[in-house]
């Protein structure tokens, strides 16, 4: 079967979150573990994604241990994903690690260590209500692999009233 | 009870436990142990043929269902329950694991509604498609799996649909349910802990086994090799516990004959993958999904949407309207996980909502697509990895459909007690009243990704029909364009059924797998209903 041209047209623009922008990009695999156990994120992608983790899960509570245990769960959880997803996932935080993409994407000038929970927040909510589907795509995606990796854990359904799930005896 | 692991170990294989290159030989391999390849495999075994069933998933049981999301999502289902369609609208839920769906399923039992047989009739020439023709398979499936009307009070969750509906006057009734000695728990989704639910993993897949049928699992099939009409042998690659394919590693299955339920995402990317004969384009054509939009409300008292049986009361006040797309009303489980990523924004404001998760109250409307040119379905794609990718446009037609179903809800809700509701879309508020809800629901911009899109029920594109032109497989689920292949799983469906479809695929099957046993023998088969 082909693909039509619609469709590869279509699949570049909703799948490639970083083909908009691809002189941007490297392309770079991350298939192996590295010294500290990280399997796909790296350190610029860690950096980026705690200041986005601050904005996000600020009024949880959630202090800086908290914050690497998401982290750590998100990597794991990208493990499962197809390598097209990734591959997305990867153009993304390429794409927000670049100084230029970050300018770009979020018109911030400050580095991301730099950047404040407030300001991060709204960024997010800029990219929540856009009008480009390409930023709509990318909060939308963060927003599920931030809250899934955190309330994954027990230890944050306090939250939430759940009490968890029953004793069986 | 010893699992199926310790009573059968020498019959279950683990992929990558055999020596790369590794042939296994069989009468007839069956890719997928969910509704359809279950069945499938029980009939066959039982008719005396050597049967060889292929699961991409793992061989997960009752000692392994810890009732958590985290664990579930990521063992249980295909992309960790995050399977998107191509334009990310729509998130898909669908099972990966020996017993594919029906290991995660919400256990809802309907029959095909005489509705849908008609019109399959009518449209694709599907004669053998009525409802004396069909009865006695969905009865011998209803026995043989225990389902029956939940005899339970439903749970807050689903009383709340039940006094809505009762206070509109619109008609709701019981759910039948495929469970035997259920304790009410609430966890069908992460599997049942209690093997209460008979799904395929507790019913014919140890009946398959018992008779000698072998389970081969982290088994990716990967392409059919096709000479001359017939399908001779299939690769097979062994994935890893993330189902990630453990790279330069393949076995060969050779069979006389094939049986795909790999569902209607994997039976068409596998038959496009091996380059199958498809002179009229219709592999992976016509894929409906019951597409799913929700509205959650707070009530003033504790739901705790998470206990109890997941889904017992039903409406289907809006499945047949005059024109267009019909919904069905039924309710979600709601646990943290998955209502966490459902929740809109992100800080403070999540935090307020999800501190509210005991209140909560859900229903969703299943969309009944497939019956009108607003709802045509959509397209199994490949993608660089040769991976499926399910190209499903939503259109406006569907989003004026979803638009009347957010109305329905939010009346129901209302008129159920509620302090407030918000339908899933992410311009909506938490409104107060039905009068404002109405209003703020007619201004919400129809735009697919700016609401909360879901399916669970993935069928079609490997249509039946009667005419080679328009569909992939006969009324027997033979494919036209091959000798000795069948397919029986959901991608069968000519259109949605517009009911939970699990039973209408356990029905199919056993009927399709007892034909093909007399084609193949010339005797009719028997299928256990101990």
């Amino acid at each position: 079967m082909s693909i039509s041209r619609r469709q590869l047209i279509k699949g570049a623009v909703y799948g490639g979150l970083g083909l908009a922008v691809g002189t941007l990009l490297i392309p770079q695999d991350h298939p192996s573990t590295d010294d500290e156990g990280w399997h796909f994120l790296t350190a610029e992608d860690r950096l980026v994604l705690h200041t986005v983790l601050l904005a996000m899960l600020s009024g949880t509570g959630a202090d800086e241990e908290a914050i690497e245990q998401t982290l750590r769960r998100m990597d794991l959880a990208t493990l499962y994903l197809t390598p097209g997803t990734r591959r997305e996932l990867r153009q993304l935080f390429d794409l927000l690690a670049n100084r230029w993409g970050r300018l770009l994407f979020t018109g911030l000038w400050s580095q991301w260590s730099q950047v404040s929970p407030v300001d991060m927040s709204r960024v997010l909510e800029r990219w929540r209500n856009s009008a480009l589907d390409l930023l709509q795509v990318a909060y939308q995606g963060l927003h599920e692999l931030v809250f899934a990796s955190f309330y994954a854990a027990p230890e944050n359904w306090r939250l939430t009233g759940y009490p968890g799930p029953p004793e069986l005896e | 009870m010893a699992t199926l692991q310790e009573q059968f170990a020498s019959q279950i294989l683990h992929a990558s436990s055999l020596k790369p290159g590794a042939v296994l030989d069989c009468d007839v391999a069956i890719v997928g142990t969910g509704a359809g390849g279950g069945v499938a495999a029980e009939v066959l075994s039982a008719a005396g043929l050597n049967v060889l069933m292929i699961e991409e998933g793992a061989l997960r049981e009752s000692p392994d269902f810890d009732m958590t999301e985290r664990t579930a999502y990521p063992n249980l289902y295909q992309e960790s329950a995050s399977r998107k369609t191509l334009d990310k609208a729509i998130t898909i839920l669908q099972g990966k694991c020996v017993g594919g769906s029906t290991t995660v399923n919400w256990t809802s039992s309907f029959r095909t509604p005489e509705r849908v047989l008609q019109y399959w009739r009518e449209r694709f020439g599907l004669d053998d498609m009525t409802m004396d023709m069909m009865q006695p398979w969905f009865e011998r499936m209803e026995k043989r799996l225990n389902i029956h009307p939940w005899q339970l009070p439903p749970n807050r969750n689903n009383a709340a649909l039940l006094d809505g509906c009762r206070r509109l006057g619109w008609p709701a009734d019981v759910i039948a349910r495929n469970v035997s000695g259920c304790r009410n728990l609430g966890y069908c989704g992460m599997g049942c802990p209690v093997n209460a639910k008979q799904s395929m993993l507790v019913t014919t897949v140890p009946a398959a086994l018992a008779n000698g049928a072998r389970l081969l699992h982290h088994a990716r099939a990967w392409e059919l090799v096709w000479n001359n009409g017939r399908a001779e042998a299939l690769s097979v690659l062994p994935v890893d516990a993330r189902g990630q394919a453990v790279g330069g590693h393949s076995l060969l299955v050779r069979a006389r004959h094939w049986v795909l339920a790999a569902g209607a995402i994997g039976t068409p990317a596998l038959l496009l993958r091996s380059q199958t004969p498809d002179p009229y384009q219709r592999l992976g054509v016509g894929t409906f999904l019951h597409p799913v939009c929700a509205s959650s409300a707070l009530m003033p008292d504790r739901v705790e949407g998470w206990s109890g049986a997941p889904q017992s009361i039903y409406s289907d006040a809006f499945l047949w309207p005059s024109e267009g797309p019909g919904f069905k009303l039924e309710v979600p489980p709601l646990h943290p996980v998955l209502v966490s990523t459902i929740v809109h924004g992100h800080g403070e404001e999540h935090v307020r909502m999800m501190a509210r998760l005991p209140n909560f109250q859900a229903v969703i409307a299943l969309v009944r697509d497939g019956f009108d040119a607003v709802s045509p379905g959509g397209r199994v794609l490949l993608d660089a990895d040769r991976l499926p990718v399910l190209d499903y446009p939503v259109s406006e037609g569907l989003m004026r459909t979803f638009r009347k179903a957010w109305l329905a809800m939010a009346e129901l809700q209302f008129a159920a007690g509620a302090a407030a509701v918000l339908p899933m879309h992410r311009d909506a508020r938490l409104w107060r009243s039905w009068k404002q809800a109405r209003t703020g629901i007619e201004r919400l911009p129809l735009l697919p990704r700016r609401a909360n899109l879901f399916s669970a029920h993935v069928m079609g594109g490997c249509a039946m029909g009667s005419d080679p032109r328009e569909s992939v497989v006969n009324s027997h689920g033979r494919l036209h364009q091959g000798e000795n292949l069948w397919i029986m799983d959901g991608s069968i469906f000519p259109t949605s059924v517009g009911v939970n479809p699990q039973l209408s695929i356990y029905a199919q099957a056993a009927r399709m797998a007892t034909s093909m046993v007399q084609e193949l023998q010339g005797t009719p088969a028997h299928v256990s209903h101990s």
